[in-house]
């Protein structure tokens, strides 16, 4: 039976308080799953637009389908937003492009700049070459609520060779809460792009990784090529020896040329 | 090319930023604009070319839009829920999981019926009437439009 322990944190608090677009904060030592939570409390309307789910553990914290996404309790950011999207459902998906750029904007003002952060596609985010931010989101059309599940690894130390977390780039532990502050006034920043599902490719190819590089990505087919960033309805583009091939429903964009990202 | 592929393309214009489509396909080639007149997107759909026709069967020509049936569809009797988002259709939350529903499911109007997922973003798709799923028209991790018929359901 999954276990919910709800906790109050009063430094958390006010770093909430300091976002007027957060409408509730809900934290808990564990649960199963932030995102889960706060899909079934949206529906039955618990919560609402402007709440915010957050939980020092999840015990089934989830990637994409299989993929775990797991973390010792209290080291990362295992976070839900509910947002209500001002665009019809068909373009809810593009959210995750200017989402994207706020929290590579935020992580941008806690590293050294010398550091990179990358967009990989769709939506994970690659500090120094490795995986940092996952982002799953979940849509529900009855209520016209997007839950946007964003994970960041932040004092954890991954013994994972393709995942990293801000402390082993920086080589310090940091408070969780104030990068959660920086991420909140990053997406505060970007509110109405998030909410309008607003793409800028031109800025998300700025920093797009493998640009330029051999990837492939599953479609309804495996495509192989070469990446040349999103277009303006956030597919992916690859350069083939048939052409520009484009998808938007394909995922697990990987590098073909056996350095440790392709393991992701 | 048959009248269900020219109205998803004509679906994929309607939702997109693009204002012209064109498609050529077994010799008939298809051309969709979109023109905008004050906040109505008039969307013409005319065939631009018609290629010698190689089998004996003739080719269709469209001189008007498709009209985009209403629910009920041809089987009168069934109401369609429809995918509201470009994405990859499943039909249960992993592989090893049961399907939400399967042909003969009795569903109440809410009743989660499959999952739609784009970019990682996971839509579950509710059914919006109670009855019976008559039709399943999609295979698990199939592409599918936006407005695709993903059930047929008989109501109660």
């Amino acid at each position: 039976m999954t276990s919910v322990i709800e906790k109050t944190d009063a430094a958390l608090s006010a770093v909430i308080q300091s976002h007027s677009f957060i409408s509730t904060l809900t934290y808990f030592e564990s649960i199963s799953s932030t995102n889960a939570y706060a899909l079934d409390a949206c529906q039955v309307g618990k919560i609402k637009p402007g709440a915010l789910v957050i939980a020092d553990h999840q015990q089934a914290g989830k990637g994409r389908f299989q993929n775990s996404w797991e973390s010792n309790p209290g080291e990362d950011i295992l976070m839900s937003l509910v947002l209500e999207p001002h665009c019809s459902p068909d373009h809810w998906a593009r959210i995750s492009f200017p989402l994207g750029i706020a929290v590579r904007n935020a992580l941008k003002k806690i590293l050294n700049q010398h550091v990179s952060i990358e967009l990989k596609w769709p939506n994970d985010i690659l500090v120094g070459g490795h995986k940092c931010v996952g982002m799953l989101h979940a849509a529900d059309v009855s209520t016209g609520c997007v839950i946007l599940g964003i994970g960041i690894n932040v004092n954890q130390e991954s013994q994972l060779i393709d995942r990293t977390s801000l402390k082993m780039v920086s080589g310090k532990a940091l408070n969780r809460w104030r990068v959660l502050n920086e991420i909140l006034t990053a997406i505060g920043t970007q509110l109405d792009s998030i909410l309008s599902s607003t793409i800028d490719a031109d800025a998300w190819n700025a920093h797009a990784a493998y640009l330029g590089k051999p990837v492939q990505v599953l479609d309804q087919a495996l495509i192989t090529g070469e990446f040349r960033g999103i277009d303006p309805h956030g597919a992916a583009l690859i350069q083939t020896s048939d052409g520009i091939k484009r998808t938007l429903v394909g995922a697990n964009l990987r590098l073909i040329d056996g350095s440790i990202e392709n393991r992701q | 090319m048959d009248f269900k592929k020219i109205k998803k393309l004509v679906s994929l214009v309607e939702t997109s930023d693009i204002s012209s489509l064109s498609v050529e396909e077994d010799n008939l080639k298809v051309e969709i604009k979109r023109e905008l007149q004050s906040s109505i997107a008039q969307i013409p759909v005319t065939t631009v070319q018609q290629a010698p026709v190689v089998s004996a069967t003739p080719q269709p020509t469209l001189s008007e839009p498709p009209k985009t049936p209403e629910t009920p569809t041809e089987n009168s009797d069934l109401i369609e829920i429809k995918s509201p988002m470009v994405g990859t259709f499943y039909s249960a939350t992993n592989p090893e999981s049961k399907p939400f529903v399967s042909n003969g499911s009795a569903v109440q109007k809410g009743d989660i019926v499959c999952i739609v997922e784009a970019m990682k973003l996971f839509n579950e798709i509710e059914s919006d009437i109670s009855g019976t799923i008559e039709k399943i028209c999609v295979n698990n991790g199939d592409a599918v439009e936006f407005g695709q018929a993903l059930f047929l359901v008989r109501p109660n």
